[in-house]
């Protein structure tokens, strides 16, 4: 059980439809109205960017224009998913202190970014991670190959986005599964289709700031139940946890030493190689801004798990312990999830409930339209542009391309949210950043970093950490025994980051080693011709 | 190695804030594997009290102290690294 923490972030838990009326449900005129608010103002924000995306430089990357500050704040946004709003938090009231494992973890993520990746990709790349390889690489393996891994990362990321806004959204709403994965399909590619990088931006730019505002209001109002003193706070969430104490102690980490190293790597490494982070930093004018931009999100996005210390022993603490909120059998109405959307309807009633059911909303369309975006511009810009279409493509073709991209990665979301409804998809982020951690990463800081990196080496080891993630985790814990029914599994790690990464450096670099041995000149020429 | 005498090879490997990066990394690093690391090697230690008769334990002080070091850690670079490209 305790193994997959990692996936808690996809919000998919065994959510329960049955959410009684007082407390939930799609009768909450204020989640009704600042539901139909929000997509209201994101269309409108689509209509006003839809005039200005007709370049690729627009489509792609909001032609540079996006300030540093801007382009920070919908950073937090992107690293901030209603898995870290409600998720979290649910994670605390189950099991104590593994969610602020997360919390810290992921804190820990974006400083990496802007100290060693964030400056020089904005001074190498124009759309796509792929640009800053294929500079240094020969273009046509490379670029398949970024393509690929950022597809398979940003599909495993977005059904499991899908999975849990489908049964977010039924239970916050009411709305059935089936209208819920096509309403969020639906406005997801519109925002991306006709808006691209600037309606993705403002979008994401949008949510941030109220999610932002709801962290803060509510964690202010749980430290005020408590007179304000913190330590009250988590004396009463150690009273009313089921293990007391215990709950202080993270069972993320009290198995194996290797498994807790890591999961502890993932958290902190997944994160800079993550595409749809990564194609953030190609908004700005320039390095200086990327560097900036960073700093702004590291920012808003670190005070915002530091909110969670508050708010996650405040769900424990306010909502855990009274039956209202609890089911029959003494678990959470409505599943994990919804322990923060009860913990707003203790602190402040139906309004308060219906501005941060509306939050949790706002939040899941922001992430899948950039995440989206990615996964279309690897296909137009990366596949079409850059290799199928090479002679053909012009700058009109292109965009096609990448819009009808877009319906296309928008239509099989929602095929498999719908596929994969009552699966257990919590696997598919672990899954995601092990990927992450395994193949875009490694080439990435040898691309940067390391001159001897050939393409072959890069190929050979970017290939070794995607083929072996995916193995490692289906036959690890996650697939083989929670999603397969096996008794044990055959490979223990969970996530299998602390195997794959130094496999994935190694190859590369041992590969690249070999292939300048044999042809020195190898290595110099497609530097020269960049 | 010849290669590494090509001046049109790399010109970003001349950021002055190169070495920087790589140091913040080395000590944001050393902050959060110290964290992950005394829940490994000492689960007693993170788990007390901060003083006796509190709740609040080690490793919640920790984890937040965690949190602000990505703050920290990061407005330093950005302000040494501005400065250093500003010439």
């Amino acid at each position: 059980m305790n193994r997959s923490l990692l996936p808690v972030l996809v919000l998919a838990g065994a959510a329960t439809p049955a959410l009684a009326a007082e407390s939930g449900g799609g009768m909450n005129p204020v989640a009704v109205t600042m539901f139909v608010a929000i997509v209201l103002v994101t269309l409108g924000i689509t209509y006003w960017a839809a005039r200005r995306a007709n370049s690729a430089d627009q489509f792609y990357a909001a032609g540079g224009q996006i300030s540093g500050f801007q382009n920070g704040i919908a950073l937090a946004g992107d690293m901030i998913s209603a898995g870290a709003l409600l998720g979290l938090a649910g994670l605390i009231c189950a099991s104590g202190f593994d969610g602020l494992i997360f919390a810290v973890g992921y804190a820990t993520g974006l400083p990496f970014v802007v100290f060693l990746v964030a400056e020089r990709l904005r001074k190498l790349g124009r759309y796509t991670v792929a640009d800053v390889l294929a500079t240094r690489l020969s273009e046509t393996p490379i670029r398949i190959f970024t393509a690929v891994a950022t597809l398979v990362i940003v599909m495993f990321y977005l059904i499991a986005q899908m999975v849990g806004a489908g049964q977010l959204i039924r239970l916050l709403f009411g709305l059935d599964y089936l209208y819920a994965q096509v309403l969020v399909g639906a406005l997801m590619i519109v925002y991306v289709m006709f808006g691209g990088m600037v309606a993705t931006t403002w979008v994401q730019i949008v949510k941030a700031v109220l999610l932002l505002g709801a962290g803060l209001a509510i964690s202010l109002l749980v430290l005020a139940r408590f007179g304000f003193d913190y330590n009250a706070l988590v004396a009463r969430a150690i009273a009313v946890h089921p293990k007391h104490e215990g709950m202080m102690m993270p069972q993320a980490y009290a198995g194996s030493i290797w498994q807790s190293v890591s999961l502890g790597m993932t958290l902190m490494l997944g994160t800079a190689g993550l595409p749809h982070v990564l194609m953030r930093f190609f908004t700005v004018p320039d390095a200086r801004a990327a560097r900036v931009s960073v700093f702004w999100a590291v920012m808003c996005q670190s005070g915002f798990f530091a909110l969670i210390f508050v708010l996650g022993f405040g769900a424990l603490a306010i909502v855990a312990g009274d039956p209202a909120y609890l089911d029959a059998k003494g678990a959470i109405r409505g599943g994990g999830n919804m322990a923060t959307i009860h913990l707003s309807h203790a602190l402040g009633g139906h309004t308060l409930m219906g501005l941060v059911s509306a939050v949790a909303f706002a939040t899941i369309l922001a992430v899948v339209a950039g995440l989206t975006l990615t996964g279309a511009s690897a296909v137009s810009h990366d596949l079409y542009a850059r290799i199928l279409g090479r002679n053909s493509a012009t700058e009109r073709s292109e965009i096609r391309v990448s819009r009808l991209a877009t319906v296309g990665l928008g239509l099989l979301s929602v095929l498999l949210g719908i596929a994969f409804q009552s699966q257990n998809v919590a696997y598919m982020i672990s899954l995601a950043y092990a990927v992450s951690c395994s193949s875009t990463l490694p080439l990435l800081i040898l691309a940067l970093y390391w001159r001897g990196l050939t393409t072959r080496g890069a190929i050979a080891g970017g290939v070794t950490g995607l083929v072996g993630a995916v193995l490692l985790t289906v036959l690890g814990p996650p697939v083989w025994v929670k999603v397969l029914g096996n008794p044990a599994p055959l490979f223990p790690l969970d996530p299998p980051t602390l195997v794959t990464m130094p496999l994935a450096f190694l190859t590369a670099i041992a590969v690249s080693v070999m292939d300048r041995r044999r042809a020195p000149s190898a290595a110099m020429a497609p530097a020269l011709s960049a | 190695m010849s290669v590494e005498r090509s001046p049109l090879h790399n010109p970003n490997d001349d950021l002055p804030q190169a070495r920087l990066g790589w140091i913040m990394a080395a000590i944001q690093t050393l902050i959060y594997a110290a964290f992950v690391g005394t829940f490994i090697a000492s689960p007693a230690t993170m788990t007390t009290p901060i003083a006796p008769g509190m709740a609040v334990t080690v490793a919640t002080v920790f984890g937040l102290l965690c949190i602000l070091s990505t703050m920290v850690l990061t407005g330093t670079y950005v302000l040494l690294a501005n400065r250093m490209t500003a010439r």
